[in-house]
């Protein structure tokens, strides 16, 4: 493959909308925090880097919009006309999405019922809801993602942007994150006691904590190939990438910043670069105690002594944290710190932290030319995220692709009541129905190492324990996608309603980690020890296919030696009640899900490991249009068999042009929980590895989604 | 300090920080309450802090003396009855 162009980017920060302003003011030295309205009880003010500019986006969340100008930015400087878009994809990263609409509604849903327009005001709450917006109004045709890793979104997208590519599943990928300043977030942040009491000062010694920003940040991704064939500018290179987890801490780095150096320097040898060749850094630094320091020792120890050369800066100190957006809006600023030739400061910075040496730059930018430059991203729950981005003129050191190889999977583990499509099956645990599990799922793990677990995530560990084992892997280098629809709403609202009625100062610290939607996966991580990619993707409708298809590109992309693609619904009673009906999930409810490693057939073979089957075809997730057109054929339609889930009528419309339509074909039902489809992999899994058909066909068809997953026997 | 103060913090630390594999009168009085013990972390600090400031009216100081309050269940004990009484 040739190299990852970035041939478009745009931004909106408290400093302006636009990534040229936004770059000016942060040349500058300008920075963007005042007071906003953070809470009902006293302090209600708090210090914040709010986005004042009027956003020219129709009407939407304040997510919908912000991202709305970010990519508009983009495409408009890409060149990029209304008919390429029915060749992208698009890849949103967000840690609260639509809570800024929502929570108004929801801290006060147990005290009054919701009328009508509050209801609406729901709607933008699951996570995806922006993503889906996006993609109708852009008329982005070849599908999208949603991913939350906390405060390593926005970067993480961009690196599952790559695989878009590689596989030629689109021309053109927008990635990018957003965030908007809402409730809880500011509440959250604030009793955790990491808000600084002034406007945040990274990496200086005397630093009191972050100050939270909003905002949006996208890149316009396509091959060197295609951007030199349509006479695309190209603005740098997106050459390497690295996702990791710690597994230490949900909230804390490891000290010594020992995660942090793998993390870079394996984005910097993905990109064939050694330090020599980087001149600057645009780190996370957020201004708290530990990151800052974890950070500063980390980047210490990888620039070696290249440290006094290369420029380290953090732009929060003017635009602030915007989360789930950082990433991408700091991987903006970097391409900008590249094309012009200019080192932007690190704001409110006086005086140095003494644990590491960096070469700082203090209140104003520098003008330097920059041949190369990382961008890091470390979020709660422990992932972080580098990339290395090369200036358009740089020469191609990437090292040549390695060869696609196929997909094994080598350990299964479900969960609950499946229908039972696949002949003999038994149900998974003795679970005979699926309207709850009947298996208490916190008595299954240590108590004292998951405190704070809620069912979802207690249930998701031990499925991913069980998979593990099951494959014989042991959790290092492991990747781990959690797809789910919603998490914890309950857990949520009792958090807003507490802040609502007693203020910040009685707000729940230790509970407020655990309400990041990744905290699912970054708990599992934590609990059993896995440090390969963690994440969790966000889809509404196809929650167990996003996570296999993230999944099989971390895997592809050669970021682990195996990953687990995990999902599981279980009830919540706002989810039950509220949120299910209003998203158009059908109205009855249940419990259930599993977890699959998916691994390459080298690697199962290296250890010895008889797959349980092949992952042949993931079709590209919320593609729009005929799902099975890139499925390839079955090899022999007598031993086949296609497993439906969701409507028949449109399963049958998907098939009459395939060869697939002439393969028996049994119905799953309309799927009585999110992650019915991941249960269903399961016992795919175990049929073919007991030879009862020689192929599967998983076809989704639901009329919000619809997606096709073939598994084949190995051989 | 009066056992049923004991008690009663006992009480919170099992409900607040979600212990679930002991009883309050299973936690010992003297026993550290973080890192190895009980084995909480600085979240469980920030939730503890705020918990007892809520029931107790009692704020915990920050810094090394709030270290010293979170030494042991009869440290946390002994700063709530001297606050109380000096309140």
């Amino acid at each position: 493959m040739t190299r990852i162009a970035v041939t478009g980017i745009g931004a909106v920060t408290a400093l302006g909308a636009g990534s040229d302003a936004t770059f000016t003011a942060l040349i500058a030295g300008r920075r963007a925090f005042r007071a906003v309205q953070g809470c009902e009880v006293e302090p209600r003010e708090v210090l914040a880097a709010p986005v004042t500019d009027e956003l020219d986006a129709p009407s939407g969340t304040r997510c919908d919009r912000l991202s709305y100008v970010a990519i508009a930015e983009a495409l408009e400087r890409a060149h990029l006309v209304e008919t390429d878009l029915a060749d992208a994809a698009l890849v949103v990263g967000t840690s609260a999405g639509g809570m800024l609409e929502a929570e108004a509604v929801l801290e006060t849903i147990r005290e009054r019922e919701p009328a009508a327009a509050d209801l609406e005001r729901l709607l933008g709450y699951p996570l995806s809801a922006t993503t889906t917006w996006l993609a109708e109004r852009f008329g982005i045709r070849r599908g999208t993602t949603t991913v939350c890793s906390a405060c390593a979104s926005g970067a993480v997208a961009a690196v599952l942007a790559v695989n878009w590519l590689a596989t030629g599943r689109a021309r053109f990928v927008l990635a990018g994150g957003v965030d908007a300043l809402c409730r809880l977030t500011l509440s959250g942040f604030g009793a955790l006691g990491i808000v600084a009491p002034e406007a945040c000062r990274p990496f200086d010694a005397s630093r009191g904590g972050l100050t939270l920003g909003e905002g949006a940040g996208f890149l316009l991704l396509e091959t060197e190939a295609n951007a030199r064939a349509r006479g695309a500018p190209i603005r740098a290179f997106l050459s390497g990438w690295a996702v990791a987890a710690e597994a230490y801490h949900l909230t804390q780095p490891k000290p010594d910043g020992a995660p942090a150096v793998a993390i870079v320097r394996s984005a910097l040898r993905s990109a064939g670069l050694s330090p020599k060749d980087v001149d600057y850094v645009n780190a996370h630094g957020t201004g708290t105690l530990h990151n800052d320091r974890a950070e500063a020792c980390a980047l210490s120890v990888v620039l070696g002594e290249e440290a006094e050369r290369v420029w380290v800066s953090s732009s929060k100190g003017q635009l602030g944290h915007t989360l789930g957006a950082a990433g991408a809006v700091e991987a903006v600023i970097t391409v900008c710190a590249l094309e012009r030739g200019a080192v932007p400061p690190t704001g409110g910075l006086a005086e140095p932290l003494a644990d590491a040496r960096l070469r700082h730059v203090p209140v104003r930018g520098v003008e330097a030319p920059l041949r190369a430059a990382l961008s890091t991203s470390f979020g709660f729950g422990g992932t972080g995220c580098a990339l290395v981005f090369e200036a358009a003129s740089g020469a191609d050191r990437r090292p040549a692709a390695a060869r696609r190889e196929r997909l094994v999977i080598t350990g299964a583990a479900g969960h609950g009541a499946v229908p039972p499509v696949f002949a003999g099956d038994l149900p998974f645990d003795g679970e005979t129905d699926w309207t709850a599990l009947s298996t208490d799922l916190l008595a299954e793990l240590d108590a004292s190492r998951s405190r704070r677990f809620d069912r979802a995530t207690a249930g998701v560990t031990h499925r991913v324990r069980a998979a593990l084992s099951g494959a014989g892997l042991a959790p290092e280098g492991v990747a781990l996608v959690v797809g789910s629809a919603f998490e914890s709403v309950e857990r949520t609202v009792q958090f807003l309603a507490r802040v609502k009625k007693r203020g910040v100062r009685f707000a729940h610290p230790a509970e407020f980690p655990h309400l990041v939607p990744s905290a699912v996966s970054g708990n599992a991580s934590i609990y059993l020890g896995l440090t390969g990619p963690v994440t969790n993707t966000a889809d509404l409708y196809l929650g167990p296919e996003s996570a296999l298809a993230v999944a099989a590109d971390f895997v592809t992309l050669g970021l682990c030696r195996a990953a687990v693609a995990a999902s599981l619904t279980v009830h919540d009673p706002l989810v039950d009640a509220v949120l299910a009906k209003l998203s158009g999930l059908h109205d009855e409810r249940g419990e259930g899900g599993g977890a699959l490693t998916i691994e390459t057939e080298s690697s199962a073979a290296r250890r010895l490991r008889t797959p349980l089957c092949r992952l042949t075809y993931t079709s590209p997730p919320n593609a729009h249009g005929d799902v099975l057109r890139e499925a390839p054929p079955p090899t022999d339609a007598s031993s086949a068999l296609v497993v439906v889930v969701g409507d028949e009528e449109r399963a049958q419309r998907r098939l009459q042009r395939s060869e697939w339509e002439r393969v028996s074909r049994r119905s799953a039902g309309g799927g009585a929980y999110e992650a019915l489809t991941m249960a269903l992999y399961v016992r795919a899994a175990e049929a073919l590895a007991a030879r009862r058909w020689e192929q599967v066909m998983l076809l989704v068809a639901k009329p919000r989604g619809e997606a096709c997953v073939v598994l084949g026997t190995a051989r | 300090m009066s056992d049923e103060l004991l008690l009663e913090l006992k009480e919170l630390i099992v409900k607040e920080l979600d212990v679930r594999d002991r009883q309050p009168s299973e936690i010992d009085d003297d026993a550290p309450l973080f890192g190895e013990g009980l084995g909480l972390d600085s979240l469980d600090a920030l939730q503890l802090a705020m918990a007892v400031e809520e029931q107790f009216g009692v704020p915990i100081p920050e810094g090394d003396n709030g270290k010293a309050v979170f030494a042991s269940v009869s440290a946390l004990a002994a700063h709530v009855a001297r606050a109380r009484k000096s309140g």
